[in-house]
């Protein structure tokens, strides 16, 4: 009886037989844990998906870091500013006692005023971009 | 060797204090005996204050080699 259906089917009949043919074998393969993978896609998408995570890890462990060192930045600027305070309270004081001293308003000795300028102006051509020296700099 | 990663790694900021350039009192025209006194003491206080902020500069940096080297080494 199957001689006769077979010898019955058209070229189509016969086509269809097949595809029916590798889809069952396809199914019963999946089924057993058969993988056909000829590009490799899903290997790739794997690759992907873990080069994602590595590269999501590797952040979070950046600014882990960056946010554990940021506790003793704060600290350090503090103590920074507080030292530049002090600094700044002790010179205030020199200068005003420099400002209230007898001989305050008596005018330095025109040459050596102008060894000290001319060595002002110097640095200050040495180091252009220090503060202060476009005073130096400007003769007027 | 570790592969170079295109994730950031870690970067400590540098305060604008330590970026800023150094002061330099200096005499100006017609100074009296109080203006070189006063850019004296000026001076001494310019020197410590740029020196904290060149240590601060140093020891910010030293800290971000380390982060990185932590960094680093805890990868795969």
């Amino acid at each position: 009886m199957s001689g006769g259906v077979l010898r019955t089917l058209t070229p189509l009949g016969w086509l269809a037989a097949f595809g029916v043919v590798v889809v069952l074998i396809l199914i019963v393969g999946r089924g057993l844990g058969v993988r056909w993978d000829p590009l490799h896609l899903q290997a790739r998408r794997l690759e992907t998906v873990q080069r994602r995570a590595d590269q999501a890890e590797a952040l979070a462990a950046a600014r882990a870091l960056e946010a554990a060192a940021r506790g003793r930045q704060v600290e350090a600027l503090d103590a920074f500013h507080h030292h530049a305070e002090a600094v700044a309270r002790a010179t205030a004081t020199a200068e005003t006692r420099a400002r209230t001293a007898d001989d305050a308003d008596t005018p330095l000795d025109p040459a050596r005023a102008q060894r000290l300028r001319d060595h002002d102006r110097e640095l200050c051509r040495l180091a252009p971009a220090v503060a202060g020296c476009a005073a130096a700099s400007d003769p007027s | 060797m570790p592969q170079p990663s295109p994730v950031a790694p870690p970067r400590l900021i540098l305060p604008d204090a330590v970026t800023r350039p150094c002061d330099l009192a200096v005499l100006p025209e017609a100074a009296k005996t109080a203006d070189l006194e006063e850019a004296y003491v000026r001076r001494g206080g310019q020197i410590l204050t740029c020196d904290a902020a060149r240590r601060l500069a140093v020891e910010t940096l030293q800290a971000e080699r380390a982060l990185i080297d932590a960094w680093v080494h805890s990868r795969p």
